[in-house]
């Protein structure tokens, strides 16, 4: 897997490419819900564009801050979120290439994403508002709740090919993907995919009962970074699975680069399909579902591929 | 010097000095949430130096474990910095004076030991793997150390967890206790709580600073002051009557 | 097409109206702001009080500028322009002297604490341009404990500060305290007001609470002032006109009674954060209630209202959210004379949230088999909703909050849906007899 100089400048162009496609993807979708059925290919299209017609209102339209906010811990938060979401898509393989593939992609990969624990807390802290507090306070609980399965996911996808290099994570899929033998790490990688992105049913932390939670106070540029930002998270955790669990750029007649993102489509619509289906999980339920399920699940799951790796 | 070997040289006097900064930002900082990051800022810094000296993964895990526990210390400011945005000032220094020639001392050591201890100089390269050799290191020799202190450190926190969510918050029992939080079952909640932070925030409360929420307070709703005493909102606790206005008669 | 985002607040007596926005915001395609900072216009259901009423100067000035209030006086005015009607508070961007001095305080502050001035410089810009508005309009209450912050330096241990944030309950005004937590743990507490500017919020109601943390410890609730007192309630309409003898058809009154459940139903599910169907019941909800004696309610209505009910009906993940949640038990029921869908759910069931939603969803299935009787309403008390049927909910609410996390304090208090409006002059004084027949809140006892 050599490195590529011109995937550095390719890689944030492309997942803001892919983050404007699926934020479409997903205003169909709602627009389907509150207005019935698209009934033109003209109100479709319209539809679609609502999230590039909300950018463009949010780049027009002033800041306005809260009475004794901490602007700077909020600006802090709101680009650490596009920024964490950037630096964990660096070893984000397209087909076999990738910005860089270091020996411990997996564990930067992990780290990158925590750094969204401090984005959205700062966020949520920093406009000195109560509902906006309580969201950056939710992301604490759900990053408790996730973060542990979500290692030993990602963990186990590390044993089963013994290595922590995505690159070769990804070699070690070349006959059969790991979310064919691993189902309850993918399953778990999923979820937890949703919740490092506050996404889905987990999106309590912008939860709709407290105004938008961690955002309630953001207006301007600083809304369209923290939502772009939480997008461009949701895309780059989408396509982690690819080479984690489906086998990155491998499969048949494609060519590799084509396979990625043939598969990471397919995860992201169908983490945008979930969020339709579902209520939000309420952390106080979900924490232990968390902690007495999935983690013993995960555990479980790491210790069969334990053993088949020692066996074989 | 190669070119690669002159940029890391740039790139950790940067971070170095960043992480200086951001040090003493923590002390300098009288907002526990700005002290908090840039702590944390600090630590970053740290990890990227490590990152440097090809220790990839505990330079990583420097950067994972340290922005997880930073971020856990907004569960502390909820609890007990709960002001607005942290804002309330605070310090973060105690017995400065003493704190100061401490450091001093600590900081002078420290830099003497690194001129006058004799460095051995290393024969052999650098592994090509350093993640796999630090695994062997930890698991191989000390595999039983270790994974007696994993299973004891795990039970530990399932059974935090566990005691926590017996009163109810996560738990099984999670609806609401239905009179309010003190419950009679809590006759000796008035032995010693614990109070982390009372000594620092608590002189530093009554001085309200200009750009503090208290200068600025509002009272958006003063007419239904009519109805319900501003000085005893608790007490209308009782579900007696509600201060609506659906009672015509 | 230009795209606006709307935060709608909705006075008392106003669900008329509120529905017709609703419905114009809808074939705008116009999307709800969840809070004032996402929105780019306040829309008001009602004549803006006069004066200005805080909270209004409050949430108006919480919309990021350039920020327009459109005030709609009627249904009507809904459909004819939401544009047509923007309205300029009065004393917007005045500045009240008197205040002034409160903001700028003396250089009291600058003692040993503080010498970190610079570190945080960027919040003294904030308080020229932003703080001048209406926050303190209309601010002449003697009886201020807020004149000016010198008078709280001194005080190391504050009681309490009454009434702190009150408005739309976004921004933490007061100073948090000290106080004992379930655990016995001495946490810093918060007293707010969440107020009328909350999206998905029963519309004039004030409630005061104590927070610690996201945990309600104590809550109160009111409703706000400064609005015009609110004439009968919308969703009693027709039992009112039946019981002052005019023609009411039983079709009409279930439709009205579906348009209530379903509106309850579209509030709890939109706080619930399941935005899709909360859209849909909301859509439902106003084609079920366009529909006339002449143009009856569409089939393929019909057909969508089951699918919902039954989707929301066989909802796994509501019932494992809600079980439990916020229960009324039927001894609390008949103490505080309770009517209505949460009565029911008492004696049916455990009395939780989700035991009020099944409610909900029973009576919605329930009347759609009504919707084209043709009978006249029987004028009789019976078919009366009880006497205010939402003030034992709101007296309720300060016990099923206690000790609630916020999430779950929004949810009970959406499954209890207390309507504001329902002062309603009720004839039959049902109440203390909770086993009268009428499940009052909005529907009609036969059927």
């Amino acid at each position: 897997m050599a490195d590529a100089w011109w995937s550095v400048l390719a890689l944030p162009v492309m997942l803001v490419v892919a983050a404007c496609v699926a934020a479409g993807f997903d205003a169909l979708l709602g627009a389907s819900a509150a207005y019935g059925p698209a009934g033109s290919v003209r109100v479709w299209g319209t539809r679609a564009a609502t999230p590039l017609r909300e950018a463009r209102r949010l780049l027009g339209q002033p800041a306005r801050r809260t009475k004794a906010a901490d602007t700077a811990l909020v600006r802090v938060g709101t680009a650490l979120l596009p920024t964490a979401a950037l630096l964990a898509g660096a070893v984000l393989p397209l087909g076999f290439t990738a910005v860089s593939d270091p020996g411990v992609g997996i564990v930067w990969f992990n780290a990158m994403e925590a750094l969204a624990w401090a984005a959205v807390w700062l966020t949520g802290w920093g406009p000195n508002a109560a509902l906006s507090m309580i969201g950056g306070y939710r992301f604490l609980a759900l990053g408790l709740a996730y973060e542990l399965p979500h290692m030993f996911a990602l963990t186990t996808a590390g044993l089963g090919a013994g290595s922590l290099r995505v690159g070769e994570v990804v070699a070690a899929q070349e006959g059969l993907w790991f979310a064919v033998w691993m189902p309850v790490a993918f399953a778990v990688y999923l979820l937890s995919a949703l919740a490092m992105a506050f996404w889905g049913p987990f999106d309590q932390p912008v939860g709709a009962d407290a105004a938008q939670g961690a955002a309630a106070e953001l207006s301007g540029v600083d809304r369209l970074v923290f939502f772009g930002g939480r997008w461009l998270l949701l895309v780059v955790a989408a396509a982690f699975s690819v080479p984690l669990f489906l086998g990155g750029g491998h499969g048949p007649l494609l060519p590799a680069w084509a396979w990625t993102v043939v598969k990471t489509a397919a995860v992201l619509a169908l983490l945008i399909g979930v969020r339709r289906a579902l209520p939000t999980l309420r952390l106080d339920r979900f924490m232990g579902l968390a902690w007495m399920v999935l983690l013993p699940l995960v555990l479980l799951q790491a210790l069969a591929v334990s053993v088949v790796v020692v066996l074989r | 010097m190669t070119d690669g070997g002159v940029w890391a040289g740039v790139v950790s006097v940067v971070l170095a000095v960043l992480a200086v900064i951001c040090a003493v930002q923590v002390f300098r900082f009288d907002s526990m949430a700005r002290a908090t990051y840039a702590l944390l800022g600090s630590l970053l810094c740290v990890g990227g130096e490590v990152l440097l000296l090809g220790l990839d993964y505990l330079g990583v895990v420097i950067v994972l474990m340290m922005t997880v526990e930073m971020a856990l210390m907004g569960v502390f400011m909820v609890m007990f910095m709960m002001n607005p945005g942290g804002l309330m000032p605070m310090t973060m220094v105690h017995n400065a004076r003493g704190a100061a020639v401490i450091s001093g001392l600590v900081f002078a050591g420290l830099t003497a030991g690194i001129f006058l201890v004799p460095w051995p100089v290393s024969r052999t390269r650098a592994p090509a793997d350093p993640t796999h050799d630090l695994g062997r290191a930890l698991m191989g020799p000390h595999m039983l150390t270790m994974m007696t202190l994993g299973l004891a450190l795990f039970a530990a926190i399932v059974a935090t967890v566990t005691l926590a969510t017996a009163r109810g918050r996560y738990g099984p029992s999670t609806p609401a206790p239905p009179h309010g939080p003190k419950g009679p079952e809590h006759p000796d909640e008035t032995e010693a709580p614990e109070r982390p932070h009372e000594q620092e925030a608590a002189p530093e409360r009554p001085h309200v600073r200009e750009d503090s929420p208290h200068a600025h307070s509002r009272e958006d709703l003063t007419p239904s002051h009519g109805r319900q005493d501003p000085a005893h909102p608790r007490e209308t606790g009782s579900p007696a009557h509600p201060h609506g206005r659906e009672d015509p008669s | 097409m230009e795209l606006r985002t709307v935060l709608l607040v909705a006075q008392p007596g106003t669900t008329e109206i509120r529905l017709a926005a609703e419905r114009e915001l809808r074939r705008r395609a116009w999307p709800l702001a969840p809070s004032p900072a996402a929105a780019d216009l306040l829309i008001l259901c009602g004549p803006p009080p006069i004066p200005t009423p805080p909270w209004l100067a409050t949430l108006h000035t919480q919309l990021p500028p350039p920020r327009t209030l459109v005030a709609l006086h009627t249904p009507d005015q809904a459909a004819t322009g939401l544009l047509a009607h923007p309205v300029h508070l009065e004393g917007q961007g005045a500045e009240h002297p008197a205040q002034r001095p409160a903001q700028r305080p003396a250089e009291h502050a600058e003692d040993e604490g503080h010498s970190e001035h610079a570190a945080h410089e960027e919040h003294r810009e904030h308080e020229g341009p932003h703080s001048e508005h209406g926050e303190h309009g209309g601010h002449e209450d003697p009886h201020s404990e807020h004149g000016g912050h010198g008078q709280h330096g001194g005080h190391g241990d504050h009681g309490n500060h009454g009434d702190h944030g009150g408005h739309a309950g976004h921004h933490m005004e007061g100073m948090a305290e000290r106080g004992d937590d379930r655990d016995g743990l001495r946490l810093d507490r918060w007293e707010l007001a969440y107020g009328p500017g909350l999206a998905d919020w029963p519309a004039g109601l004030v409630l005061r609470v104590v927070m610690q943390g996201d945990v309600v410890q104590e809550a109160v609730a009111g409703s706000v002032d400064g609005v015009p007192g609110s004439g009968a309630a919308y969703w009693h309409e027709p039992w009112l006109r039946a019981a002052r003898g005019a023609e009411v058809t039983c079709g009409e009154a279930a439709r009205r009674r579906c348009g209530a459940r379903l509106d309850s139903l579209g509030r709890l599910l939109a706080v619930a954060g399941w935005a899709d169907q909360a859209a849909r019941a909301r859509r439902l909800r106003d084609a079920v209630l366009a529909a006339t004696a002449s143009r009856p309610v569409d089939p393929t209505v019909l057909g969508a209202l089951s699918a919902l009910t039954r989707r929301v009906r066989r909802s796994r993940t509501l019932r494992w959210l809600t079980r439990g949640l916020g229960q009324l038990p039927a001894a609390r029921v008949r103490a505080l004379g309770v009517s209505g869908p949460a009565m029911v759910a008492a004696s049916e069931g455990a009395g939780d949230v989700y035991d009020r939603i099944r409610v909900w969803l029973d009576e919605t299935d329930g009347s759609t088999a009504l919707f084209t009787d043709t009978g006249p309403l029987p004028p009789d008390s019976a078919a009366l909703p009880q006497h205010p049927p939402s003030a034992p909910l709101l007296a309720a609410l300060p016990e099923m909050l206690a000790g609630a996390e916020f999430a779950c304090a929004r949810l009970v208090l959406a499954s209890l849906d207390p309507d504001l409006d329902d002062a309603v002059p009720a004839p039959a004084h049902a109440h203390g007899h909770p086993h009268a027949p009428a499940p009052a809140g909005s529907g009609p006892s036969h059927g």
